[in-house]
């Protein structure tokens, strides 16, 4: 009996780690619920070229601007010279940091809170001595800042962004003069009728009340 | 197959392996919750700012926070467990007890106590609660062999017991599928094997100090060849550690592998937990081994002698102290230990909140730097998209091995434009300069959003006059780097073969 029990015991676990393997090889599942992080084995998943820091910025009623991080108690430094916030990738936890910060200090009444990232090029992080080796021209860092987040005076969320290198992903596309071009001939379409049944040209030019059906929106503004 | 099974996982062996984890593991986890000890209210508990990872996978509140005195006195119950479990006192009960306040605390701190090293050790010690790793080198085994009268004096190497081997085998066959699951990650990362992701997690700082790393990032052809050892062998650790003779080989590429991650990324802890787990792989027979060469090593030298009896010397010294450890004196001695952390911990007023000079004060910004911080850059800077500019004769898996910048007439030379993404689509420009700074020679390409580099191919007419050059680089019209070369007349074997 306890064999067995033992021998289940054996079996569920291994499945339980094959399941991580064959989840995260397919990607199929492998967010789906904080326990796939205790199966799903990404320590590589991807580094940015660029070394990010986050900053709490608080505005006051007066419009005066405070800083919220570091701690004013002392920030920890969990594994580096980085603070613990800037452990927050996804910018999910520094609303939680905000709050402790606001709730533990005097200061007056906030009318909004901001979480900036910081971003530099890594190849500011070379120190000097290999710079000389490696450039012929001067190091000049330079670092780029982004509003992640703004919270209101109570740290509720009232907008959320994307992070800085995605934000320049976003707008590298966007600046390409083709692409706006193209995007702004393109028509979106959401196909309510079935294209087996009706020739879609056809549904696209007659107007909903003769269908009896909902039409998409820019089906209706090409209707004549 | 069914024999095999049984022979695998319900053999019975002294789990010398296992005892040494649970050893080494908690003294591991000791050293890096120790120091989250003081900070336990602020990043736990709900009087603080905790990171919880279901939150992460947008399951707010899905384990309960507790309380600050509740976090700070569970917390250092469980620091305590986990030198119990060290020792080997109530070892059960000590594994079962860390498991889940380890698992607990590291699930609500996800920025700095939850990473994939908290995983492996979670799992580790869920193993060693189901696993009978008291059965040698433990206070549990000494009490028991005590009170049967068999016991030998303060030795070590006390005798251990028999048992199945089973959650032994588990926890090896863990660290093999953590190791194949890490490479199907880099198997998803095209540019791992390029050499570009690691480079740029050499110079990353998040993590410790990781001086040699910097350096390494000056040979990234070096790396193409170190990411596939890596890759290699985190597939092959599970197939092949079970054979006798390929055992040691993988264990000693694993110990090389996470040394050099302690080297060139700065990683610590992970190594630390990495060899606890190794640890499990020790057999009956490499204790007797170890046991003659340090018996050998000793008599031969006998400065070594103290060295060799260091983990005798440690465990006298573990069993004079705790070896009379009573359970109900034990217990209360806890209890009052947790109840002197909180009043510590209160004592020490982490936010300052009963401080003579009052509460902190926010730091106040100046409107320029309130502007600094608040300002947003959608364009990069042009040499913020360069990396490196590498010029040499040689190119190894795509990257151009820079060995010398003195070229011949007549000479093949590359010149590559390593780049950071996200730099968008690029106009790049190579210019070579006399050195009077006139352009003598020009050429140009595209980058597409998704290249890493750009390579110039240059070869070096017969005619140009021997000197000094530099060669530039220009994106979207405007340069970013330069580098000089030097053009030396033709060899005197060269000119005789014309």
């Amino acid at each position: 009996m306890k064999r067995n029990a033992v021998v289940c015991l054996i079996v569920c676990y291994l499945s339980a780690l094959g399941w991580g393997i064959v989840s995260h090889t397919l990607s199929f599942g492998n967010v789906a619920h904080p326990a796939m992080y205790y199966v799903v084995w990404d320590m590589f998943c991807g580094w940015s070229g660029y070394e990010c820091r986050h900053h709490l910025i608080a505005q006051g009623e007066s419009g005066e601007y405070y800083k919220l991080t570091p701690n004013p108690w002392g920030d920890f430094q969990p594994y580096g010279p980085a603070n613990r916030i800037d452990y927050d990738n996804f910018g999910v936890h520094s609303r939680r940091i905000a709050e402790n910060v606001l709730r533990q200090t005097d200061h007056e009444p906030m009318r909004r809170v901001m979480l900036v990232e910081e971003n530099w090029s890594k190849r500011y992080n070379i120190p000097d001595y290999l710079w000389t080796r490696m450039y012929e021209e001067t190091k000049s860092p330079h670092s780029y800042f982004h509003t992640r987040a703004v919270y209101d005076g109570n740290c509720n969320p009232v907008e959320l962004r994307n992070s800085w290198v995605a934000a320049v992903e976003s707008h590298q596309l966007t600046s390409n003069p083709n692409l706006v071009q193209m995007r702004k001939q393109a028509q979106p379409i959401y196909a309510l009728t079935s294209p087996s049944t009706q020739d879609l040209e056809r549904t696209a030019s007659m107007p909903p009340q003769s269908t009896g059906e909902i039409l998409p929106a820019s089906y209706q503004q090409r209707t004549p | 197959m069914r024999q095999a099974f049984n022979q695998f996982f319900f053999d019975r062996q002294v789990p010398y392996g296992l005892a040494l984890t649970r050893i080494a593991l908690p003294l591991v986890t000791l050293i890096c919750l120790g120091r989250r000890w003081q900070m336990a209210r602020e990043i736990y508990s709900s009087d603080g700012a905790p990171a919880p990872l279901a939150d992460n996978f947008g399951y707010y509140d899905f384990i309960p926070l507790m309380n600050g005195p509740l976090a700070v006195a569970c917390f250092t119950l469980l620091l305590i467990l986990l030198f119990t479990l060290m020792i080997g006192w109530k070892t059960r009960i000590s594994a079962w007890g860390v498991f889940v306040l380890f698992t607990y605390f590291t699930l609500q701190d996800s920025l700095s106590t939850m990473t994939k090293y908290s995983v492996l050790s979670s799992h580790a010690f869920f193993l060693l609660a189901l696993s009978r790793c008291d059965a040698v080198w433990s206070i549990d085994r000494w009490q028991k062999m005590k009170a049967q009268g068999t016991h030998t004096a303060l030795r070590f190497w006390g005798p251990g017991e028999l048992v199945e081997i089973w959650p032994q085998r588990l926890l090896q066959l863990f660290i093999g599928v953590v190791y194949f699951g890490a490479a199907i990650t880099k198997m998803h990362t095209p540019t791992y094997f390029s050499g570009d992701q690691f480079r740029l997690w050499l110079l990353t700082n998040v993590n410790h100090y990781n001086p040699i790393g910097e350096v390494m990032s000056l040979f990234p052809a070096m790396l193409i060849g170190f990411s596939y050892i890596a890759i290699v062998w985190e597939v092959l650790f599970v197939f092949l550690v079970w054979n006798r003779a390929w055992r040691l080989p993988m264990l000693a590429l694993g110990i090389v592998f996470h040394t050099m991650t302690t080297i060139t990324l700065g990683l610590v802890i992970f190594p630390l937990v990495c060899f606890s787990i190794y640890c499990s792989f020790l057999t009956a027979e490499d204790v007797a081994w170890w046991q003659q060469v340090g018996q050998r090593a000793g008599n031969r030298f006998p400065v070594l002698k103290r060295i060799t009896r260091f983990p005798q010397t440690v465990s006298q010294l573990v069993i004079r102290y705790c070896g009379s450890f009573q359970t109900v004196p034990t217990i209360g001695g806890i209890v009052a230990l947790v109840a002197l952390a909180v009043s510590v911990e209160h004592l020490q007023d982490r936010y300052g909140a009963r401080r003579s000079e009052g509460r902190y004060q926010l730091v106040r910004l100046t409107p320029e730097e309130a502007a600094r911080y608040l300002n947003t850059h959608p364009n990069v800077r042009e040499q913020d998209k360069l990396l490196s500019l590498d010029i040499g004769s040689w190119m190894v898996g795509g990257l151009v091995i820079e060995a010398t910048r003195t070229f011949a007439q007549g000479d093949c030379f590359y010149v590559q434009a390593n780049l950071i993404p996200p730099h968008g689509d690029m106009y790049v420009q190579c210019h070579l300069h006399d050195a009077d700074d006139h352009v003598i020679s020009q050429t140009d390409g595209i980058v597409t959003r998704d290249s890493f580099r750009y390579t110039f191919p240059y070869s070096v007419p017969a005619g140009l006059v021997p000197g000094t050059y530099q060669v530039v680089l220009k994106s979207n019209l405007k340069e970013i780097a330069r580098k000089t070369i030097t053009i030396t007349g033709a060899t005197v074997e060269e000119v005789a073969a014309n």
